[in-house]
């Protein structure tokens, strides 16, 4: 018989091992803020987008959604993460702004500065 | 009798949820959540409604019109397609949402708990709808619109009017 | 900082108090020396934090990229850790410290954002970095671990001393001890117990528990648990609002994953301990967020409160011995189980431990949800980390606490938040709602705004609450339209201190409490009102008088505007209002084009 503390721990390898599975090892990953203040404000359309450039042939990125990190005059949000670099934070993203963070920060690793958040 | 029901398979659809609960201990705590599916089935809660709920479920009338009428989710008299709830907490007070109450009441020419007479609209008061970083706010159907201004507000009232026709 | 690029580095020094102590700042002014030494100014971001929570080995200094978290460094020490971090892109071994706590991770994202970086985030801690509705991502993040620490470790009785300890109290607005209130349910012998989580959330103006039911639901149902265990309770309701669709959904999911995984059913973990969840929805009755009130909710009768005691942690739920807390106390529960009481109890002031979470909007520049250590100062919350207020606005109040709290002025912005500083100055913690106003808003008004919400939503059981704040908010109301007598704030102040010590519940007692506190600080306004009939920011439209001035061209676009008639005059020449007709719609000031039209 495990006990409690030995189960979790499997669970938790486990857990790591399917996120893993999903590609969170990807060069990048991409979060989309999905709470009912973010939906609200537009991000379903935002991660659409994404979906839809992943679908397209867009490579080696681990896109999930994720809940509401508070800043709500910013909304929507999206983290783009890469391994050793400093997680840029997007704020006010829209389905246009979402093409052109794929298009330049995505493709050619330009951060686009003037829509960070600070 | 139950005039106002046209169809009876929504209240034989109401039974059946009533009876699925029937084996639950203290099953009549489960009266909000009742009125809650008969309202989601009909729209509304009729007296007919009310009663035949007392009698389904073994609780006196009187307790079961005592609840519905106590809580502000439910409507006893028959409501339009789309329901607006025009937030009127503290941020969206802040920002203007009496404007935005206006507008509305203004476009619909109804007022506070009213229906419109084409049965497309409700009007009503929300005590918060939680998304105060969007204020002023309004929720239609569980839809949340943001950063509204008059202009913003006719539009929307516009988009359901086609999407319905 | 002002950077053509995002600079390579982001330094961040612990801010917190007991970073301080140990000489931070002169490990900052050491930093500051080195980056211009190296002349790595432009590619280095110097970012102060709030405690990062990681107290016994500060001072602590995180470099990122890659999140490098140095400890116990010393102002001789960091000049070298900078240069070979940066210069020489090697890490000081010795000085690196392995951390992996359940709080403030999501630090590792966010930490160099200074509306973030000055927060600590306990209950918040997996809001925005994780997918709320994968319980992978909760497995992750070291989620359900405290759960198994419970049952693998401790005893029910020693889960409660642990809680007890910590100091942690609730959340909801009162502030009662939760361990105490856990003890006196465990206590019980009573076949049957139950677990509530209040996510009943009603205050205007506050949204933290829906967030944190949307971005984290897991956190709150082990939370449940780990009190179901202590308690010995087999069933729990988490009862929220109807207005949350979402919310109610992504609790849906998290339930049935959390049944999958078998952390709710029958022998969690393995354990012979069972525990079950359902949730309620709530049918639009603000006073429901009172815990009585709520427990006859779920009885499925009209949401009255009744008289305590017996209090619901004895006589509850059916009569059963019931805890409630609510969602953002149920979410501290991990992180006190898995960083330990000892760790919790030092952050925060003398009787109010942790954090508190407040959503901050109204006028000011960075609106959202902010989760400080007790006893950050208000100045903090609404220029450190919210940015101050736009368009430089001048601050003129801070409402705290919704409808139950009360309006803080300027002078207050020293005061730090916990339960009683705030008690001491007639507001309350409440569920922390935050509204900053600015001076173009009427605080006579503002007052009468509160009272008339929590006048609407008064249950009708108690005199003092359903005929007292009837007739206070008729007092206020004559003020607004220019019909206040002198003798009305004396008269608002009596009928406001009976009410408090009169109501029945927690609702009725603080309904006065927006009326009073803006009398009491705001006093030359009410006087303004009744005595000249007038209200500076034009806000109280009654109040407005509507003239016509010498810019006049005589055009008559008001006279076709105007829907009481109230304008007349030949064309081409100056109009006039008849003060009579006119009901201040303010449409003719809107319309005129020739700025014709004074509003004063």
């Amino acid at each position: 018989m495990l006990n409690p503390l030995d189960i979790i721990k499997k669970k938790r390898a486990e857990a790591i091992n399917r996120i893993i599975g999903k590609g969170y090892f990807s060069t990048i990953r991409v979060y989309v803020g999905m709470a009912s203040c973010e939906i609200a404000a537009g991000s379903k359309e935002v991660m659409a987008v994404f979906e839809k450039a992943i679908k397209q042939g867009l490579n080696d990125v681990y896109l999930s959604q994720k809940g509401c990190s508070g800043r709500c005059n910013l909304e929507p949000t999206v983290e783009v993460v890469e391994e050793n670099k400093i997680p840029v934070k997007y704020g006010l993203v829209n389905k246009d702004r979402a093409k052109t963070i794929i298009d330049k920060h995505i493709k050619k690793g330009q951060v686009i500065e003037e829509w960070t958040i600070q | 009798m139950i005039s106002t029901i046209q169809n009876d398979a929504k209240l034989n659809s109401l039974r059946a949820y009533i009876n699925s609960h029937k084996e639950m201990t203290r099953n009549d705590s489960l009266l909000i959540r009742v009125l809650q599916k008969a309202q989601e089935i009909i729209g509304y809660l009729p007296p007919e409604i009310m009663n035949f709920i007392a009698q389904e479920m073994s609780i006196p009338r009187a307790q079961v019109w005592g609840v519905a009428t106590f809580y502000h989710y439910f409507f006893l008299k028959p409501v339009g397609k789309y329901i607006i709830s025009v937030c009127m907490g503290t941020a969206c007070y802040l920002k203007g949402a009496e404007k935005i109450l206006k507008a509305f009441k203004e476009k619909l020419n109804i007022n506070i708990g009213e229906t419109t007479d084409d049965k497309l609209f409700t009007l009503i008061e929300a005590r918060c709808l939680g998304a105060c970083g969007l204020a002023p706010a309004v929720s239609i159907n569980g839809t949340i619109y943001g950063q509204l201004d008059e202009k913003k507000a006719y539009n929307i009232i516009k988009k359901y009017i086609n999407q319905s026709k | 900082m002002d950077h053509s690029v995002t600079p390579q580095y982001k330094i961040i020094l612990c801010w917190g108090s007991s970073c301080q102590k140990l000489s931070s700042k002169s490990i900052l002014d050491r930093i500051h020396q080195k980056i211009d030494e190296l002349k790595m100014g432009n590619n280095v971001d110097i970012i102060l934090s709030g405690c990062l929570g990681m107290c016994s080995k500060g001072p602590i200094l995180i470099i990122n990229p890659g999140y490098y978290i140095y400890g116990k460094i010393t102002p001789e020490i960091v000049g070298e850790i900078i240069e070979k971090h940066i210069n020489q892109n090697k890490a000081t071994a010795a000085y690196l410290i392995e951390e992996d706590h359940l709080f403030n991770r999501f630090y590792r994202i966010f930490g160099d954002v200074k509306f973030y970086g000055r927060q600590m985030r306990i209950a918040l801690r997996n809001c925005g970095i994780i997918d709320p509705e994968s319980i992978d991502d909760y497995l992750s993040v070291r989620g359900y671990e405290s759960l198994a620490k419970s049952l693998a470790l401790f005893t029910p009785n020693q889960v409660i001393n642990e809680i007890k300890a910590s100091g942690l109290r609730g959340r909801g607005g009162a502030g009662f001890p939760t361990g105490y209130k856990w003890e006196l349910t465990a206590q019980e012998k009573s076949s049957e117990k139950f677990i509530i989580c209040n996510a009943d959330e009603g205050d205007p103006g506050a949204f933290m528990d829906r967030n944190a039911i949307e971005s984290d639901p897991h956190t709150i149902i082990e939370g449940m648990i780990i009190g179901a265990y202590a308690v010995g309770a087999q069933n729990g309701i988490i009862y929220t609002r109807a207005e949350y669709p979402l919310a109610i959904d992504r609790l849906h999911i998290a339930i049935n994953q959390a049944k999958e995984h078998g952390f709710l059913g029958n022998n969690i973990l393995g354990t012979n301990f069972s525990f079950n969840i359902e949730i309620r929805q709530g049918a639009g009755a603000f006073i429901c967020g009172e815990e009585t009130a709520l427990i006859h909710s779920l009885e499925g009768k009209r949401g009255v409160p009744r008289t305590r005691p017996p209090y619901p942690a004895t006589k509850g739920l059916f009569n059963k011995p019931t805890v409630v807390n609510n969602v953002e106390t149920w979410a501290n529960i991990p992180v006190i189980i898995q960083e330990g009481a000892a760790w919790f109890s030092s952050i925060g002031t003398k009787n109010s431990k942790g954090t508190k979470v407040f959503a901050v909007a109204g006028s000011v520049i960075n609106t959202g949800l902010v989760e400080v250590p007790m006893g950050t100062t208000l100045k903090e919350i609404i220029f450190d980390i919210c940015g101050g207020l736009p368009d430089n606005k001048t601050l003129k109040a801070v409402q705290i606490g919704g409808p139950s709290g009360g309006c803080l002025t300027k002078d207050h912005l020293d005061i730090q938040v916990d339960y009683e500083s705030f008690a001491e100055i007639g507001t309350i913690m409440g569920s922390g709602g935050m509204i900053v106003i600015d001076n173009k808003s009427c605080m006579v008004k503002l007052a009468r705004f509160f009272l008339e919400f929590s006048q609407s939503q008064s249950c009708g059981k108690c005199t003092p609450c359903r005929e007292g704040t009837k007739r206070m908010l008729e007092i206020l109301e004559r003020i607004t339209t220019g019909n206040g007598k002198p003798e009305d704030i004396q008269k608002l102040l009596r009928l406001g201190n009976t009410i408090k010590k009169t109501a029945l519940c927690g609702l009725g007692k603080s309904a006065p409490n927006p009326v009073i506190s803006t009398i009491t600080h705001f006093r030359n306004e009410y006087e303004e009102h009744i005595n000249e009939k007038k209200c500076a920011t034009n806000d109280c439209s009654a109040l407005i008088v509507y003239e016509i001035n010498d810019a006049c061209t005589g055009c008559s676009a008001c006279i076709r505007i105007c829907p009481t008639k109230a304008i007349s005059g030949i064309k081409k020449n100056k109009h006039q209002i008849n003060q009579n007709l006119c009901i201040k719609c303010g449409d003719c000031f809107d319309i005129c084009a020739f700025k014709g039209i004074t509003r004063r």
